[in-house]
């Protein structure tokens, strides 16, 4: 793998890839800008007017992409690609995803512990003490600040906190 | 006297106030010391605390932070080399060879000393241009401000020098995003498929911090420069007040730098990396020595801190009086301002003149602060270079689902700014700028009104936007605007310093 290089597509791939998904967005937006109620008032702009002109923009811009590209990847042109995702990223997405959907049902409090408690591992946590106790300090104390210093509302579940 | 200003000194030195620019102060100066945090990201971290604190608390918390968080990046690009900020990066040149050797404490004096002088040349900048760009602002008509919408726009060819097609998509898909909802003429719900939490749109803040926060936390997840162990802070610097010697060495860098800062952070777009770039090249210019510059020399270290400190009060110019954003930091300071139901915008000078000038006292005093905490407190401060991010990480994360819902105490919104998070990453990993997404969120809606507004007016005449003079200013402006960028970008040699970045 070159330096920089992604390990699996090269930036111009990536370009066409995102054109062409973009493409299919622009179309689907188009079509449900079409689908928008119109105004009877003649020369005066409707509710999809000011849709319609990001429509043209975004699939015009999306064909630019997509040309330039196709451009490069025939040319073998290798555009500095950013650096690939960081390890563990997708585990930490994926505890993020766990959270959010536990938050509603478990509490702010209970959610947020074990929650805090994973991601200090994934950036390299390895003391069980400090991870216990940060892990507990933390949120319960962001819960008691938030809840009872500013009186925002957080999410309580049927634990109640 | 105009009793506004007197009403908003009073405000400004309320204790809360000061308080608030107090802790915002210091807060700003360790965000922007640690690499990997942005300004942008302290101030999102800071937001739901801002939900439930009064509009001028608020504001004056922010602004704290937005002014210190410019200085602190300059104290690890000053120790380690490594810039705190983008806006910080001219400063290692000069900052970093002087600490090498031994000299890091009269560096970083330095560095605080012209901040200081480029925040106050910007204050006074802001104080004597606002009012009365203000007033001619309230003379616009729906197409002067849909062109001056448009020309806030061409900010977005300071953030895509990289890819021009890239951030202009970008920018699209903002503006795709700000349709969904009440259509802001008519009022008929656009695609929100029925759904009743899509009606009142997406909320700007809640994009905000997915975009922002969510890719930082994953890419903070490389072992990296964030609290890594044997980072040597050097914590014993020397004395770090300037001497008189230096100062009247430093006073012309630190002009040249006040004024190119407070005029680019007028401009949108440009931002504190390029007026520091731009900054060190006249100081350089115009020195006895310099070829000296590069090797550690204070004048380099003066010029780019005194610049980019005095884009944060240019940058508050056009948000105060037109209510365009300067920066990403300021368009995410009217996101705070219109949680608190105050719009930027020449009518706020009209309408909440008292709370107006109480914010440019507060930048004022933000400033003051900046200087007093930085002096007295850098050496606690230079240790906070090395936290752990284990425990830094995961509170921000924590902060950031307790921000998205405490906005509209909605599990939705927790959701979006999650979805949002993952159209960042995606934009990453396209090298997509996400500024230009931002300052469409933050423009769109306004664009749009004026736009059908305008076109309603004048029967669907498209000739309304050249016929009024301001309207014409503006779009003339917004083509110098966009040549600017490219010109800039060329001179450079693609070379850009990155604008590309959530702030600071």
């Amino acid at each position: 793998m070159r330096p920089g290089g992604t390990g699996t597509m090269t930036m111009a791939g990536r370009n066409v890839a995102a054109a062409l998904g973009l493409l299919a967005f622009g179309a689907w937006y188009a079509w449900l800008s079409a689908g928008l109620p119109e105004r009877h008032m003649p020369n005066t702009p409707g509710p999809s007017f000011f849709p319609l002109i990001i429509v043209a923009l975004l699939i015009g811009l999306s064909l630019a992409l997509l040309i330039k590209g196709i451009a490069d990847l025939r040319a073998g042109r290798q555009a500095d690609s950013p650096a690939r995702l960081a390890p563990g990223a997708l585990s930490a997405l994926a505890a993020f995803f766990v959270y959010l959907g536990a938050l509603p049902y478990v509490g702010f409090v209970v959610s947020s512990v074990i929650f805090f408690a994973v991601l200090m591992v994934l950036y390299g946590g390895r003391k069980p003490l400090l991870i216990g106790v940060a892990a507990t300090l933390v949120p319960v104390g962001l819960f008691v600040i938030f809840r009872h210093g500013f009186q925002i509302v957080l999410p309580h579940g049927v634990l109640g906190f | 006297m105009n009793p506004d200003v007197l009403a908003g000194f009073q405000q400004s030195i309320l204790p809360s106030s000061l308080l608030a620019t107090a802790a915002g102060a210091f807060l700003g100066l360790i965000v922007g010391m640690i690499p990997g945090m942005t300004i942008s990201t302290g101030i999102i971290v800071l937001l739901p605390l801002t939900f439930v604190l009064d509009p001028n608390m608020s504001i004056a918390l922010l602004l704290g932070l937005y002014v210190a968080g410019m200085t602190g990046g300059s104290f690890s690009a000053i120790l380690l080399n490594i810039p705190g900020t983008p806006s910080a990066s001219a400063t290692a040149t000069d900052g970093y060879p002087l600490s090498a050797r031994g000299e890091a404490g009269r560096a970083l004096g330095i560095s605080i000393s012209a901040s200081f002088v480029g925040g106050i040349v910007s204050f006074l900048c802001l104080f004597l241009i606002a009012p009365n760009l203000a007033e001619i602002a309230l003379e616009f008509r729906a197409p002067d401000l849909f062109s001056l919408v448009l020309f806030g726009l061409t900010i977005i060819c300071g953030f895509a020098s990289r890819s021009l097609i890239k951030g202009l998509l970008s920018a699209v898909i903002g503006l795709a995003i700000v349709t969904v909802g009440q259509d802001p003429v008519m009022g008929s719900a656009r695609f929100t498929f029925g759904q009743a939490e899509l009606l009142p749109g997406i909320h700007f803040l809640t994009a905000l911090i997915g975009l922002f926060a969510i890719p930082q936390l994953i890419d903070n997840l490389r072992p990296g420069l964030l609290g890594a162990p044997g980072q040597d802070t050097g914590s014993r610097f020397g004395s770090v007040l300037p001497r008189l010697a230096d100062l009247v060495c430093v006073r012309l860098p630190a002009l040249i730098g006040s004024v190119v800062g407070t005029f680019l952070g007028i401009l949108p777009g440009v931002g504190g990396p390029i007026a520091a770039f731009i900054s060190y090249d006249y100081a350089k210019k115009v020195s006895k020595t310099p070829e000296k510059f590069g090797t550690g020399v204070i004048e380099g270290v003066a010029a780019p801190e005194a610049a980019n400190n005095a884009v944060a009060g240019g940058a508050l110019i056009p948000m105060m009086t037109l209510g365009i954003p300067g920066d990403p930091v300021t368009a995410i300071l009217i996101g705070a301002l219109l949680i608190h139901g105050l719009a930027p915008g020449p009518l706020l000078f009209m309408e909440r003149g008292d709370f107006a000038y109480g914010v440019i006292f507060s930048y004022l005093w933000a400033n003051i602060f900046n200087l007093a905490i930085a002096l007295a407190g850098i050496r606690f401060l230079v240790k906070l270079l090395a936290t752990p991010k284990v425990l830094l990480m995961p509170t921000i994360a924590i902060l950031c689902v307790i921000g998205s819902y405490a906005l509209r105490n909605s599990f939705f919104d927790v959701y979006a700014m999650f979805f949002f998070g993952l159209v960042g990453l995606a934009m990453r990993w396209l090298d997509m700028p996400v500024v230009p997404l931002l300052l469409a969120l933050v423009l769109g809606p306004q664009l749009e009104e004026h736009l059908r507004i305008a076109l309603t007016a004048s029967h669907g005449q498209i000739d309304v936007f050249f016929t009024s003079p301001f309207s014409l200013l503006f779009l003339v402006l917004s083509v110098c605007s966009v040549v600017w960028s490219f010109w800039l970008d060329r001179r450079q040699g693609g070379k850009t310093p990155d604008t590309a970045g959530p702030g600071g």
